[in-house]
């Protein structure tokens, strides 16, 4: 059987008020295109800022902030010195075995690695350069030099002593830390900042030289410019082909305490929670798409009836009328007492009263008078009760002239 | 593209291979991957097996018309012109006032076959009740994924009026032909307008005995019998009748839950009825500021239909009513003496300024009547005086009266003829004054 054709049909096809998938994405594609301009030249800007940018921390030689040092590196490598960037002990180590001998330089701002670890990294190296070391660097590399404090910021201070990268360096500017050598130490001592406190500290160690740097704007892209800085930093750090640096980070500390939850909890909470997030939503999809738009419904003006007689006895209530709203129900009594009792629409109050008062003969002409006219309301008590006469006064009357 | 509940059942029963093959291999991650990749492929066949939305023929079989409070049915013909059976569902897009019992209906449709969808409609407001189209979610055979589709398929149906105060009618039309004669009353029921002169007959009024007539037509001395004539009469014929609907914003406010214009309708239509029977002509105005519907020069059943038809569609809009053109308008109907019936709100002399300053000039030329719906929940406060709060209502339900009634006889001084009731009672007292006037030969 062929597929019903034009000519077969007796009604052409209803005409669908949805638009195709082709018709919504040619309505939609400047946006698309749009969104997609947008994720791509985001894309672009975060694998460019990935690549400049690195590391934040200083001394990283991926940080070309003021405070990294990558300018440094990059010299060192232009040089032809092969800077090895290592993270974790464990990379500094491999990279140490890759390349006996090289040069080790360190620091460890953040005090990430314990003492067992500290003494780890000074084996590593039989040439060490630390950049800045507190009490616990100090005392597993170089036990012969102490911290002396941190001085004033030098400018231009000059060498002071025989070490061959300090002498071709000449002076230095910066601050950060000073150093001193301990009782019995041979320690060489550059760069005086005061009495007996020095900014670059060379020693030897039975783990073999390890030189003390503290100042930060030798190492810094910011600083190295300054007088003999980088002199010193390309000398101290260019002394082999191979510079090993090494910043630990947070990988190098070590985990212990008691097990935590994660490692305690099967494998497939995880991915159970995923899959309710995933079934949430293609519930959400369930329920969530309308069968067709909703129908639009013009509806009527309501005009409650009584709005206007509400309002004008709030207005009455609010404004205390009552003189006023006794005035009202009096008219309204006179009004319908003078067609029970049969007088003309155009009676007088007078003719009412002297009728009321023929018809009801036992009550006193003062009395109905006052009821029907005289009487002034003082409050809303008043008001009250005058009326309730009132609505009395009308139904003794209709009873006498009805019975 | 709709997903339906199974679909979400399916994901859901992921569980159980993620947490088997994560207790067994520790690959849980893994397998929620494939599962989910697996829903959709499943889900993405489904899609692809469904049959097209769009390929269908849709028509409507709608009745035109339908009295307000009745109930009718819509009927929709869906041809499926796919090679494969059309399941899902179809929604039949109707406003929410055309009272449809179901809007959603569940369908399956073998291809090349066609289905009829009976959907009963009992609407509840007066006007056109429309539906855009029609939405069908068409499933694919395991009913995973639906592919969903609008289709244009426009239906339109009239809520008349429901004139229910038709059952007042043929108690008037009794008394319209006492008026007429055709009913034998022990009344002189003998008419206003003179209709011919015939020979007297023993039973006659003799009071109705034309002397003049009977002195020309017969001449003793031509040897002629001599005969008696008497004048016959009859009600007026005839006679034409405005009816003038005010649509202004007083017509929208809701007596006893009917807007006063529904009120209107119904005292328009009895009216109608019973003059266009006692030989009337009627007219109808709907009138703000602009005429809102007309009809003129229909009469029997053609006027109450073109009156329904009109007047189903008219509702109050938030304007204050331009009465200073109504005697142009009326006018424009008709140039000989009418009796036009108003059938507006009677509040207060401030805002029945407009309606006082035209009826000079109306009743001038014309009989005008006045027919307004009054409140029953007035009466009613005027006697409610127990609390503080009460009596002050009653007071100012005093007010409203009295403002009603100084209305009323302002009207009354410049020559028109008030009629007011509560709703269900305002079209039968119309209709009573209507037969009052027509006895009395004011018409």
């Amino acid at each position: 059987m062929s597929a019903p054709t034009t000519e077969r049909r007796a009604t052409p096809l209803a005409e669908a008020t949805t638009p195709t998938l082709r018709a919504a994405v040619k309505r939609w594609r400047f946006w698309l295109i749009l969104a997609a301009v947008a994720i791509v030249g985001l894309l672009i800007v975060a694998l460019a800022s990935g690549a400049g940018g690195g590391s934040r921390a200083p001394y990283s030689i991926t940080n070309a902030a003021p405070e990294g040092s990558k300018a440094l590196a990059e010299v060192l490598r232009q040089q032809g010195v092969d800077v090895v960037q290592a993270d974790t002990l464990d990379e500094a180590r491999a990279a140490m075995d890759a390349a006996p001998g090289a040069t080790l330089a360190f620091a460890d701002p953040d005090g990430l690695l314990n003492d067992s670890r500290l003494a780890e990294a000074a084996q590593l190296s039989d040439r060490v350069v630390l950049f800045l070391p507190g009490f616990n660097e100090l005392r597993a590399f170089a036990p012969g030099v102490a911290s002396a404090g941190a001085p004033r910021d030098i400018d231009g201070v000059d060498a002071g002593c025989s070490l061959p990268a300090a002498v071709r360096a000449g002076t230095i500017i910066g601050g950060g830390r000073s150093y001193r050598a301990t009782a019995g130490s041979d320690a060489e001592l550059c760069f005086r900042t005061s009495d007996d406190a020095y900014d670059v500290v060379r020693t030897e160690t039975s783990d073999g030289t390890v030189t003390v740097l503290g100042t930060a704007d030798v190492l810094s892209n910011e600083g190295i410019t300054g007088a003999g800085n980088a002199a010193l930093a390309l000398n101290l750090l260019g002394e082999t082909d191979t510079l090993v640096w090494y910043i630990p980070t947070a990988s190098d500390v070590e985990a212990d305490g008691p097990a935590d939850i994660a490692s305690l909890t099967p494998d497939w909470v995880t991915p159970v929670l995923a899959l309710s997030v995933f079934t949430f939503i293609a519930a959400a999809i369930w329920r969530g798409r309308r069968l067709g738009a909703l129908v639009v419904e013009n509806l009527p003006v309501t005009v409650r009836s009584r709005e206007t007689m509400e309002g004008r006895a709030r207005l009455y209530a609010r404004a205390g009328a009552h003189t006023h709203a006794l005035d009202s129900l009096r008219i309204g009594t006179i009004t319908r007492l003078s067609r029970v009792l049969g007088l003309p629409r155009n009676a007088t109050v007078d003719e009412v009263i002297a009728s009321v008062a023929a018809v009801l003969p036992a009550r006193p002409l003062g009395d109905i008078q006052s009821i029907l006219v005289a009487a002034a309301p003082a409050n809303e008590a008043d008001l009250v009760a005058y009326s309730d006469r009132l609505l009395e006064l009308e139904g003794a009357v209709t009873r006498a002239v009805r019975p | 593209m709709a997903v339906s509940g199974r679909f979400v059942l399916l994901v859901a029963l992921g569980v159980v291979p993620v947490v088997l093959l994560g207790e067994a291999y520790r690959q849980a991650e893994l397998t929620l991957a494939l599962w989910l990749l697996l829903t959709v492929i499943i889900g993405v066949v489904d899609l692809t097996l469904a049959a097209s939305p769009r390929r269908l023929v849709v028509e409507r079989v709608l009745p035109n018309r339908v009295r307000l409070g009745e109930t009718t049915s819509s009927e929709l013909y869906i041809t499926n012109e796919n090679r494969t059976a059309l399941r899902g569902l179809v929604r039949d897009a109707w406003q929410p006032s055309a009272g449809a019992a179901v809007t959603r209906h569940s369908v399956v449709v073998p291809a090349s076959e066609r289905r009829m969808l009976r959907t009963a409609l009992t609407p509840f407001r007066r006007g056109d009740r429309r539906t855009a189209g029609i939405t069908v979610r068409s499933f694919g055979p395991l009913g995973l994924w639906a592919r969903q589709a609008t289709l244009a398929s426009p239906g339109r149906i009239r809520v008349l009026p429901p004139f229910n105060s038709r059952k007042h009618l043929p108690s008037r039309l009794a008394r319209l032909r006492e008026l007429d004669g055709a009913t034998s009353v022990q009344i002189r029921g003998q008419g206003t307008e003179f209709d011919s002169l015939r020979e007297y007959v023993r039973g006659d009024d003799v009071r109705s005995i034309d002397w003049r007539a009977t002195a020309r037509q017969g001449d003793a001395r031509a040897g002629h019998e001599q005969k008696l004539m008497v004048r016959t009469w009859r009600p007026e014929r005839d006679r034409r009748i405005v009816i003038v609907i005010d649509t202004g914003r007083t017509q929208a406010a809701r007596i006893d839950d009917e807007p006063r214009i529904d009120t209107s309708i119904e005292a328009s239509l009895l009216l109608a009825a019973l003059a266009t029977r006692a030989g009337d002509r009627v007219d109808l105005i709907a009138w703000d500021r602009r005429i809102r519907g007309r009809v003129t020069g229909a009469s029997g059943g053609e006027l109450l239909n073109r009156m329904v038809d009109t007047m189903a569609t008219v509702d109050p809009e938030l304007l204050e009513t331009d009465w200073s053109s109504v005697a142009a308008q009326v006018r424009a109907v008709t140039n000989q003496r009418a009796l036009v019936v108003l059938l507006t709100t009677i509040d207060t002399p401030a805002s029945s300024s407009g309606l006082l300053s035209v009826l000079p000039q109306l009743a001038q030329r014309h009989t005008v009547l006045v027919a307004a719906v009054s409140d029953p929940e007035i009466l009613r406060a005027v006697s409610e005086r127990g609390d503080r709060d009460e009596t002050y209502r009653a007071a100012s339900a005093e007010r409203s009266l009295l403002d009603m009634a100084r209305v009323t006889a302002a009207i009354t001084r410049l020559g028109g003829d008030v009629v007011t009731g509560a709703p269900s009672a305002l079209p039968p007292m119309l209709a009573d004054r209507y037969l009052a006037l027509k006895a009395a030969g004011r018409l």
